[in-house]
């Protein structure tokens, strides 16, 4: 599976999803509308009947914004509160969602059927929340040692520091260090949401070491391809970003169109979310059918543990791949007869094409 | 042929070192009473200087002085002890100690003062604080009479820590040298009887000198390039790896110099004035670039609003990044800036702080007025132009920040650092700047004070603003000001353009911004509309009932009463316009003198108030709170939908963007 087919992949997966990226700008949507209805609330009672907050329809005016910010101290703190509140809220959200987006994209067959998507979401968030823990922990863990370590690798670079330059050397330094290992286990724990869902997998240690294996075997397209997705994002922000310092909004209908024009682009920010998981999956998929065709020793696994490939490979995808290691515990059965037969039971694991069938 | 060669060289040579400097100034532009020339080697390795001193003082007063007394600033900086450092409370760790000592004083075919010297302590009790000293002369010095003195001095500089010092191989020397105070006769200023202003170095202190003459040889290692105050006369080579730089400079009441092998010079020129930048090689460019324009634009400007900038040169000295400390400095004919590599270019700090110390070279340089004791006559004037000229090149609304749609402009931000205080009312600005102990030195001296002169220019309008600065710095150039002359030039100027408009002076202004500590804040408080019932009924007139009513379906003309409620809620007495706007286009401008708490204005009409706006001009610059100025009875919720949405679309971006799952 290359790049561009597992980034193609994820935009087709997604666009047969379009309801899940709906539905995530609508949860974000919903809780920034919360919180600027409160934010109107607190400035416009501020401003009372005054006609000073005219003088900003044109462009921002510091002395009106100043005034307004040194006399009404602590009046926007519930709103400030209120965002730290909810960027916890949506990070719950999220995860507790990812299981139902993830199924949903995944699935080549099935339409999007709400009742199943909350299914899952439901399936997985106890599963994701102590995913959740064990990459908090390991992020602190590491933060501390990259902190330390950039700290070192930085002062060397950055030398006497004497001039601006070779501070900025130093901290590009220093960023690279503590960002790249940080990227890698957020990507880590992006692919082991993708196999907690494409496999079964229940032991959250497990999943996570694979996402972790999985990432490092396949380095470059795992991180172009996230390098892709954030470029895009970026890119999406900068053209809002550009959009409303470019555009003076001075009247009601242009206050509502470049407020529509701007939520397209928000709508595009979960479209890029949902197209990074989409690929994710493609990509981990992908490479695991490699891994089947490419390996004799497959066939003669326990049929058991065989993985069934979710759609035929095209010609193209093979072509020039490196076959991937298979992971030992994959020939084995993980999980007792009693408990996979157990899991059979649940209607979300009949619907998700697991690869690991008895 | 070779021997007479060698000998013409050689008288050439003599000729040269013996040819005598030149004269910037063919007629004194100032008194000239303390006159130095001084000798100095600069030690680079143990940060030292080595000084001889001749000062030529003459005692302009009629007084017999019977004694002398010393600025040693070096020695503000000589431990945690002394008043600058007890005051200054921060970031004493690492520092490197700095001193001075005089090693001799004798009066020139006199006696020897070194045994005489002893510390004084005129502003606090501090004995331990070595900044200060006098020394008593045997044969008092009779007025009139000049005094030739000779010192010599052995300094160590600091490691930088506020403006002088050094920082690897750059160093900024500045308050080195042993420095007579200003001897202030009866009629001084404020003095009632002769004495000498020479007070301590304090945190918030600048400084306060006569004006005279400045011979200086700088001896430096060969490779060191070197920026001084005046003009370079000559540099010679000496067989020790040194060079003696010679400088003179007239009629400035200051010298310092830099030194670094690290530099590298750009020059300009502005009309007949020499522009030298001693900036670092990766800074030439936009930050150069940015140096040069913005002391040509000063340049420009106040010599169109003040005056015109007498001497031949100027230099700028960009500190290296970690002698931060030792920029955004004024010394007479050098200044020194602050810039980062890699700020954009629509921050305008190069641009602020050059225009700023650049000014001081009109307050502070040639208008010397006493920075320990007066600092608004320095501070203040000079952030005043430096707003002005910020605005006129760069947008009164973008003269600070133009970035993103944030657009700050520098009066904006000095107006800021007045009404954001938290408790503006913490002291007066018209006091010593030491007396500044709870806080408040900066917003009150730099930010209130370009606040109160932009409301004076708002009031008087700005021609006449220049033209009471232009006399201000006319009259007083190469003196020593106070804020009563400045006063009265103010009260002369708006008299003679306003007659009594403004009452018989400016004087209740004053002593409301600069003595007292009141605030201003004028606020409309209420719009009151009524309509008003038309009579109908019997009435009893004289020739008896007189029916007056209406036909069935007649419909009268709406009558209003407009109630317009406008309060003084600070303690600042100023006179008000208020401009009253009805609903059928009409508008009014009622004058109120602000004297009592409130005033209401009532309107009665078939058109009714719809807002109405206290100072609709914006000339109480100082009014602590615009927005509460002005109120409509049909508010708009466009700006707040505007803002609105703006703020939720970025709340979406951070949601977006803090998911870490």
């Amino acid at each position: 599976m290359t790049i561009r087919k597992a980034f193609v992949e994820g935009i087709r997966k997604t666009n047969r999803s379009i309801l899940v990226v709906l539905l995530l700008f609508g949860v974000n949507f919903l809780l920034a509308g919360i919180v600027a209805m409160l934010f109107r609330s607190v400035v416009s009672t501020s401003f009372g009947n005054s006609l000073a907050p005219l003088k900003l329809v044109q462009d921002f005016d510091f002395t009106v914004y100043i005034d307004f910010a040194t006399k009404n101290q602590g009046k926007l703190s519930p709103v400030y509160a209120l965002i730290a509140w909810f960027v916890v809220l949506s990070n719950v959200l999220s995860m507790f969602f990812d299981g139902g987006i993830i199924a949903s994209v995944q699935s080549d067959t099935e339409r999007f059927r709400l009742q199943s998507f909350c299914a899952s979401c439901g399936e997985y968030f106890g599963r994701f929340l102590r995913l959740c823990i064990i990459v908090v922990s390991v992020m602190l863990i590491t933060g501390m040692l990259m902190i330390v370590l950039s700290g070192i690798v930085s002062s060397a670079i950055a030398g006497p520091g004497d001039t601006e330059i070779q501070l900025l050397r130093g901290f590009a330094a220093a960023a690279v260090i503590f960002l790249l290992p940080m990227s890698l286990i957020f990507l880590a724990a992006d692919y082991a949401r993708v196999i907690t869902v494409v496999e079964n997998e229940h032991r959250m240690f497990r999943a996570f070491w694979h996402g972790i294996q999985f990432v490092f075997r396949k380095f470059f397209k795992v991180f172009t391809l996230f390098l892709l997705c954030l470029i895009l994002s970026i890119f999406l922000l900068g053209c809002w970003a550009e959009l409303s310092t470019q555009v003076t909004v001075d009247s009601a209908l242009l206050v509502f169109g470049i407020f529509l024009i701007q939520q397209i682009f928000t709508i595009g920010r979960s479209w890029v979310r949902v197209v990074t998981i989409g690929s994710q999956i493609a990509l981990y998929i992908g490479s695991q059918h490699l891994v089947q065709e490419k390996l004799p020793s497959v066939p003669e696994m326990s049929k058991e543990n065989t993985i069934e490939p979710q759609s035929t490979p095209t010609p193209g995808e093979v072509k020039g791949e490196e076959p991937v290691r298979v992971r030992k515990t994959r020939a084995k059965p993980r999980v007792s007869k009693k408990r996979v037969e157990s899991k059979k039971k649940k209607p979300a694991v009949k619907r998700t094409p697991n690869r690991t069938k008895k | 042929m070779k021997q007479t060669f060698r000998s013409i060289l050689l008288i050439l040579l003599f000729c040269s070192l013996g040819v005598s400097r030149q004269v910037i100034f063919q007629t004194p532009l100032s008194p000239r009473l303390a006159n130095y020339d001084i000798t100095v080697k600069l030690d680079v390795q143990n940060k030292m200087l080595h000084g001889k001193e001749t000062l030529v003082w003459r005692n302009k007063s009629q007084d017999n002085i019977k004694e002398l007394q010393f600025h040693l600033y070096l020695n503000g900086f000589k431990n945690t002890e002394s008043t600058f450092m007890k005051e200054s409370r921060y970031g004493m760790e690492g520092i490197d100690w700095g001193w001075i000592d005089i090693k001799k004083m004798v009066v020139r075919d006199g006696e020897d003062l070194t045994n005489k010297i002893s510390y004084i302590h005129p502003d606090d009790d501090n004995i331990k604080d070595q900044s200060v000293i006098r020394v008593p002369l045997t044969k008092p010095l009779p007025g009139g009479s000049t005094i030739t003195i000779d010192l010599e001095f052995e300094a160590h500089l600091p490691s930088i820590y506020s403006r002088t010092g050094y920082e690897g191989n750059f160093f900024m020397v500045a308050q080195w040298f042993p420095k007579i105070g200003v001897y202030e006769a009866a009629g001084d200023r404020y003095a009632t009887k002769g004495s000498w202003n020479c007070h301590q170095f304090h945190s918030t202190t600048e400084f306060f000198a006569d004006y005279g003459v400045y011979n200086v040889e700088i001896i430096v290692p060969q490779t060191y390039i070197v920026g001084a105050v005046g003009l370079l006369q000559q540099e010679l080579k000496n067989s020790d790896s040194t060079k003696t730089l010679i400088y003179h400079a007239e009629d400035v009441h200051d010298f310092s110099w830099t030194a670094s092998p690290g530099f590298t010079v750009v020059e300009d020129q502005w009309r007949s004035v020499h522009i030298r930048l001693l900036t670092q090689n990766y800074k030439v460019g936009s930050i150069s670039n940015g140096y040069i324009q913005s002391v040509k634009v000063a340049l420009q400007h106040l010599n169109d609003w003040v005056g015109t900038y007498p001497y031949p040169n100027v230099t700028i000295v960009d500190p290296p990044l970690k002698a931060q400390r030792a920029g955004g400095m004024e010394y007479p004919t050098l200044i020194t800036g602050l810039s980062v590599w890699g700020i954009p270019k629509s921050i305008r700090m190069v641009e602020l702080v050059t225009i700023h110390e650049f000014t001081h070279q009109y307050f502070y340089g040639l208008v010397g007025s006493n920075e320990f004791e007066e600092a608004w006559l320095d501070e203040g004037f000079t952030q005043y132009f430096e707003s002005r000229i910020m605005n006129a090149e760069y947008g009164e609304k973008t003269s600070l920040v133009d970035m993103f749609g944030l657009n700050i402009g520098d009066f904006e931000f000095n107006r800021w650092g007045y009404t954001g205080m938290s408790n503006s009312k913490i002291a007066p600005t018209l006091q010593p700047a030491w007396q500044y102990r709870a806080g408040g030195y900066d917003n009150l001296t730099y930010n209130k004070s370009a606040t109160l002169l932009t409301t004076l220019e708002r009031m008087v309008s700005r021609a006449v603003m220049d033209e009471i600065m232009h006399t201000y710095f006319e009259r007083w150039k190469f003196k020593h000001p106070c804020t009563r002359d400045f006063i009265a030039v103010v009260n002369e100027i708006v008299h003679k353009q306003y007659g009594d408009k403004f009452g018989p002076d400016m004087n209740w202004y004053f002593d409301q911004v600069l003595s007292g500590t009141d605030i201003c804040d004028y606020e409309l408080t209420k719009i009151e509309v009524n309509e008003l019932h038309h009579e109908t009924g019997i009435f009893e007139e004289k020739g008896g009932k007189a029916p007056l009513h209406r036909q069935r379906g007649e419909k009268p003309d709406s009558l209003y009463e407009s109630v317009v409620l406008i309060s003084r809620l600070g303690e600042m007495k100023m006179p008000v316009t208020v401009l009253v706007r009805f609903d059928d286009g009409r508008e009014v401008r009622e004058t109120w003198d602000g004297q009592d708490r409130w005033k209401q204005f009532t309107y009665t009409g078939t058109s009714s108030v719809i807002s109405g706006t206290v100072d609709p001009d914006n000339i109480l610059a100082l009014d602590i709170n615009a927005n509460n100025n002005s109120k409509t009875v049909r508010p708009s919720s466009l700006p707040f939908w505007k803002y609105t949405t703006k703020f939720m679309t970025l709340v979406q971006a951070i949601l977006h963007s803090m998911l870490l799952f």
